[in-house]
């Protein structure tokens, strides 16, 4: 299936904007075919550098008005098809464009300023959208993107992934929703779920590599931005709807979305509700060592569930915009509630309870509108208010409540072709309140703000795309009350404070990261293309990376910041300094390289890349301890309290290093019922002065099969991670597995659909490399689930 | 036109190079330091007060309440409704006893004290269940000494299941090891004592009909077992009830009380009968003791008699207020503030205080103004007393507990609950350092 019948739905009610009439316009007209001369009817026609959308009638024709004198280029979509752009002359018509089909499956990128598909740009897309989208969809994001080429989920159990792009994650991977920061406390640790939700999204875009000029300094390792249609973009009615039950958890799904209008007004309305039992596991959650077992063998172990992986979660959006002829004007109001279960908690088998109530009030406001202007094309404007708030709590006391209200603006202005360069203004101003308080406050609050300022331009040489972008960034990163203990403690003293002072400082950091890229997409031969392109990214480090001083019950760790450093007296005793020199900014020179065949029944992509990354800032194990609430560091090994509250130190340090790697992906549509595919990645991610980075995917190969017949379709599909012995400083290695999954889907009507699917045939017990809790949570058990799904 | 957008483009690279490009600028000013607080995981400077641990009224449930919080931290559930709770000696853990379950669970309450030598740390972590149980028959009477905690396993002689007693340290809960146990080949009602590796436990002929003991024996801890039997040969026919103090152990007998005294390892016993204001079956049934206090209490008939051991008498203790009709019956009883008052809580929600010295009385206060005829069938009114000045007193007609300050002899505060309380037990620090200094 190429491109699915929801895209379809989907397609068929965006707008057809047609600019206001204008003295200065004329026509153009042509018709839309393919290879074989048959017209193509509902294909898509985009005028680049515009807002403007119109679609082939059933003899495949069209007609667009542009402005009188000026050439055109469009950009050509329909299902089945290689998009393609054409350049138009206003004496070339009728024009006849014609279009080469493909076993790809092309989507485009939505809101940015160029036309960005898997296949076209200069820099590696993925956009999982439709059924694809569907039938992936899991409680966390990280799950439902883990089988997408080149990104992995960094498994903090089934209850709170993120994903892991191209072996970056956290605050280098920044995560959307309908292209604004998805405002949640995700980036700040790996245990914090992230604020989105899949069942309800229209696609999900991937972008691998530096992503920063889309969408702001901190995607230096990609973007996740989720895309729904919470802001109706017309008045038709349409929706859908979906009941799921899997075995592994109990867990239950229901989640159903739809949009309609009256008379100019678009109105959306989707909710969903989800709740998961702790997660069956194949085995032991804990790796034990042997002299563990022996102390340890009446231990009550719960060998069966996960225990504290549960998820609850529950949300709902709606929304309504003003249709104009020009665009539309649309507000949002979303909330979002998910109570998850943290796991990997308890010591020596006792029972711990601990889990994260977590709220999200959400209000969006988008428009879209073309202009009648000399010089500009459409405005795109984005505003988002969120209001966030989680509280880890532990034995039902909350520990640590971390709060997160952040306001965002993006003003886009596309201009009109000028010496064919097609392309848009950006200005972005982005704030962030960050507090987190309690036991596990292991940050101050802070505080921050950024003002961008971006272009990004492209423009067809014959054969060659070029496209080219900048963005300057201040970004101002503030804590006015950071405390850290930066007293000598000795051993003798231990829990005798008497007269000894937190040093409190007030900190701001100011930083003017700067990007830019360069990319060319080649269509060297008919069918295939080959693109390049080079990304100079530049990142400030987030506030947790800067001021982070204490424990973090999520990650296990005493996590310190960069701000801070250790220092060894002549007693051989530790103790924390400020670093007191400015931050430097984490930097990234990036090259890509692609090269793809899409025409016809056979396809690829196959994607390299090199990134070398100077201070990089990743946490660094110190091999000293500290308790979980207790101020004086000791050397492990020598310490008197053998207490379960000791918490290993780690401490962020900035170092150079290189990631490089490749992602590819073969697609062979055998017969008209059967397709296969088979993807692979792998990265390597070393430091300069030798080491490698710890939480770094395996090589993974994957192989799919899908069969579609009448009204049934069988999917069955096998992804191998081989082992991970490319390990970090206390690292260990991590054994290679299969996961087998299988689905078989029913069209009982065109618009119902009943499914079966199983995850993890074969009861694999395998535990994630990347995951924080690689010796606590492996992965989930065998399950099936079976559901059933309906449109209108 | 091609030169208008190419600058645009140039102008935002000369922007970024005259920026400095990718600089960055950190201004830190050190303000005010601020004393390191308490690092053991206190949220604030106030002196905890500790925890209640509290089972519902017909619910296999208990729940640990923290007094500061007036709210539950931690809920457990269990096998039955639990018919006793009790503390460890240091009150950090709760035992929760379900007779016809056959299981004894443990609570840590969270709240402990480590000695480090030159002071003592306070810890203050949520509370949990603990790994440690016990699967034993019928699990009765549990007593206490400094640091042992002892639980007499009455065993069922329907299911030929012999008596039992275990001995518990702290450690040994912590550790979830199996602690000293004496294994008898009978069932009994029996008690049993605690003196550090010694323990008086009663003995009862197999060939008897009843199920109360008759004799009293020594043991010594050998290997995690209590062996080497001596039987007193002063007997104790239909014993029921035991305590101890320092020095002494006493148990009661329908003819008296025996009493074991201790001179280092060497154990003798006497009887002091019973006087002669003791007509018909009147015995006394129950005992208590403090190590703080030379006399032992005993109930007989519902009825309080101070025990003097040197003087071998037996006197009435006079705590009922004559002023009262119908005069009320003692509920709940014990030594409280480390032996120096004796505490009887009355059937009218009244808590009697009486000096431990004299039996004199201190004060009384009503703890209980709710209206005690709407008390929920099944329900009485309990006492949990602790080493300090509080004792607590649950009310299960308005699902409430009491505070009440002994020295003051006042109501200090009330902790409402959402459910019905039946039994409780306090756990926490007999003398926090937290507040004293701040570490």
């Amino acid at each position: 299936m190429l491109v699915t019948k929801k895209n379809m739905t989907r397609s068929l009610l965006c707008l057809a904007i047609v600019a206001a009439s204008h003295s200065a316009l004329a026509q153009v007209q042509g018709v839309v075919r393919d290879e074989q001369g048959q017209p193509i009817a509902n294909a898509s026609l985009d005028v680049v550098g515009s807002n403007l959308q119109i679609r082939t009638n059933a003899r495949g024709e069209f007609s667009l008005p542009v402005q009188t004198g000026k050439d055109v280029e469009l950009h050509v979509k329909a299902p089945a098809f290689m998009h393609k752009t054409f350049h138009l002359a206003q004496g070339d018509q009728p024009a006849e464009l014609v279009l080469s089909s493909t076993a790809m499956e092309v989507v485009n990128v939505v809101g940015l300023p160029w036309h960005a598909s898997n296949m076209e740009s200069a820099q590696p897309v993925t956009v999982l959208g439709g059924e694809q989208l569907r039938d992936r969809q899991a409680a966390t994001l990280g799950e439902t993107l883990k089988n997408e080429v080149g990104v992995h989920s960094n498994y903090y159990g089934p209850v709170a992934s993120s994903p892991i792009i191209r072996g970056l994650e956290g605050p280098r991977v920044l995560i959307t929703q309908n292209g604004l920061d998805a405002g949640d406390a995700s980036r700040v640790g790996p245990d914090h779920a992230v604020a989105t939700e899949a069942s309800t999204a229209r696609q999900i875009e991937i972008l691998r590599g530096p992503a920063t000029l889309f969408y702001g300094s901190g995607a230096i390792g990609g973007v996740v931005n989720i895309v729904d249609d919470r802001i109706p973009q017309g008045t038709d009615t349409y929706g859908e709807w979906r009941l799921e039950r899997d075995s592994v958890a109990n867990d239950k799904l229901v989640a159903a979305s739809g949009n309609t209008g009256v008379a100019n007004v678009g109105l959306h309305l989707d909710g969903f509700w989800r709740e998961a039992d702790d997660y069956k596991i194949p085995g032991a959650a804990e790796i034990e060592t042997h002299e563990e077992h022996e102390e340890e063998n009446h231990a009550e172990h719960n060998e069966d569930r996960l225990a504290n992986s549960s998820t609850k979660a529950k949300g709902f959006n709606l929304g309504t915009s003003y249709i104009l002829d020009e665009g539309f004007v649309g507000l949002s109001y979303g909330h979002l509630e998910r109570q998850y279960g943290i796991p990997g908690h308890g010591h020596e088998g006792e029972a711990v309870d601990v889990y994260a109530d977590l709220k999200q009030d959400r209000v969006q406001f988008l428009s879209e509108l073309s202009l009648d202007d000399d010089w500009f094309s459409a405005i795109n404007t984005r505003f988002g208010f969120t209001d966030y708030e989680h509280s880890e709590i532990e034995n039902g006391a909350i520990g640590t409540t971390f709060n997160n209200e952040s306001q965002e603006a993006r003003i886009d202005l596309f201009h009109h072709p000028l010496a064919d360069w097609r392309g848009a203004v950006s200005v972005h101003y982005k704030h962030a309140d960050f507090s987190a308080i309690g036991e596990e406050a292991f940050t101050p609050p802070s505080d921050t703000s950024s003002v961008a300022l971006a272009l990004m331009e492209e423009r067809h040489f014959g054969d060659v795309l070029v496209q080219l972008g900048a963005r300057i960034e201040q970004v101002k990163v503030s804590a006015d009350n950071m405390r850290v203990d930066l007293n000598e403690h000795h051993h003798e003293d231990e829990g005798d404070h008497h007269d000894e002072y937190l040093s409190v400082f007030s900190i701001d950091t100011e930083s003017t990261p700067f990007s830019a890229s360069a990319g060319l997409v080649w269509d060297f031969t008919p069918g295939y293309n080959l693109a390049f392109s080079y990304t100079h990214a530049e990142r400030s480090p987030s506030a947790a990376e800067l001021f982070s001083f204490g424990p973090h019950i999520g990650s296990g760790l005493y996590e310190v910041g960069a701000l801070l450093q250790v220092v060894e007296d002549e007693a051989g005793e530790f103790h924390f300094d400020l670093t007191r020199a400015d931050i430097e900014l984490e930097t990234s020179n990036n090259i890509d390289l692609s090269l793809r065949k899409f025409e016809g029944d056979f396809g690829f992509i196959l994607n390299a890349f090199y990134n070398s990354i100077n201070n990089y800032y990743y946490l660094t194990d110190t091999g000293m301890t500290l308790e979980g609430a207790h101020d004086h560091a000791s050397e492990s090994g020598e310490d008197e309290h053998e207490d379960s509250s000791e918490l290993p130190v780690f401490i962020y340090q900035a170092h150079d290093a290189n990631l490089y790697g490749f992602e590819g992906e073969i697609i062979w549509q055998m017969s008209t019922p059967l397709k296969l595919s088979i993807t692979s990645d792998y990265i390597r991610a070393q430091l300069d002065e030798g080491g490698d980075l710890p939480r770094i995917p395996p090589l993974r190969i994957g192989a799919r099969g899908e069969y579609e017949i009448g009204n049934w379709r069988a999917e069955l599909s096998g992804q191998h991670y081989f082992e991970q012995d490319q390990t970090a400083a206390f690292e260990t290695n991590t054994d290679g597995y299969t996961l087998i999954d299988a689905q078989v889907s029913y069209l009982l009507s065109e618009d119902l659909k009943i499914y079966l699917k199983g995850h993890n045939l074969t009861d694999e017990y395998a535990r994630v490399h990347a995951s924080f809790l690689k010796d606590k949570a492996p992965l989930p058990a065998r399950s099936f689930a079976i559901g059933v799904s309906g449109n209108f | 036109m091609k030169t208008s957008v190419l600058p645009s483009l140039t102008l935002l690279f000369v922007a970024a190079l005259l920026s400095g490009c990718g600089g960055s600028d950190t201004k830190i000013v050190e303000r005010e330091p601020v004393p390191i607080e308490d690092d053991h995981d206190h949220d604030d400077e106030v002196t905890t007060q500790g925890r209640l641990l509290i089972s519902a009224k017909d619910q296999a449930k208990v729940s640990v309440v923290d007094i500061n919080e007036k709210s539950v931290l931690h809920e457990v559930a269990v096998s039955e409704a639990p018919n006793a709770l009790y503390a460890s000696p240091n009150h950090r853990y709760g035992f929760v006893v379900q007779r016809t379950a056959d299981r004894v669970d443990v609570i840590d309450g969270g709240l402990w004290q480590e000695d480090h030598g030159d002071h003592l740390d306070d810890y203050d972590q949520p509370p949990k269940q603990m790994l440690f149980s016990i699967n034993k028959t019928r699990p009765t009477h549990f007593t206490g000494t400094d640091e042992q905690s002892v639980i007499f396993f009455d065993g069922n002689g329907e299911t030929a299941a012999p008596a039992s007693v275990g001995v518990f340290t702290e450690t040994d809960i912590a550790n979830n090891t199996a602690g000293t146990v004496l294994e008898y080949s009978t069932h009994m009602h029996g008690a049993a004592q605690g003196r550090g590796d010694y323990l008086i436990s009663t003995v009862r002929d197999a060939a008897a009909t009843s199920t109360l003991p008759d004799r009293v024996a020594v043991y010594r801890a050998h290997n995690g077992y209590f062996v080497d039997e001596t039987i007193f040969s002063e007997n104790c026919p239909g014993l029921h009830g035991s305590a101890q103090n320092e020095k002494q152990i006493a148990f009661g007998c329908t003819d008296g009380v025996l009493v074991i005294t201790q001179t280092d390892t060497t154990f003798t016993a006497k009887k002091i009968t019973n006087p002669a204001s003791f007509t018909g079956t009147t015995r006394i049934g129950t005992v208590l003791g403090d190590n703080a206090v030379d006399e032992f209490i005993g109930i007989a008939a519902g009825q309080f008699y101070a025990i003097n051991t040197s003087t071998n008498t037996i006197t009435p203790v006079n705590w009922v207020d004559a002023s009262i009709s119908p005069a009320p019956t003692a509920s709940s009883y014990g030594f409280a503030d480390d032996g120096e008052f004796f505490v009887i809580l009355d059937n009218q929600g009244k808590l009697t205080i009486l000096h431990s010295d004299d039996w004199s009385l201190k004060a009384r206060v009503q703890a209980i103004t709710s209206n005690i005829t709407a008390l929920p069938t099944g329900s009485k009114f309990e006492l949990a007393l602790t080493p300090g000045h509080f004792a607590y007193v649950s009310d299960p007609i308005t699902n409430q507990i009491k505070q009440i300050h002994l020295d003051e002899a006042k109501v200090n505060t009330t902790i409402q609950l959402d459910f019905v309380p039946n039994k409780l037990t306090w756990l926490g620090i007999a003398e926090p350092t937290a507040g004293e200094h701040s570490h």
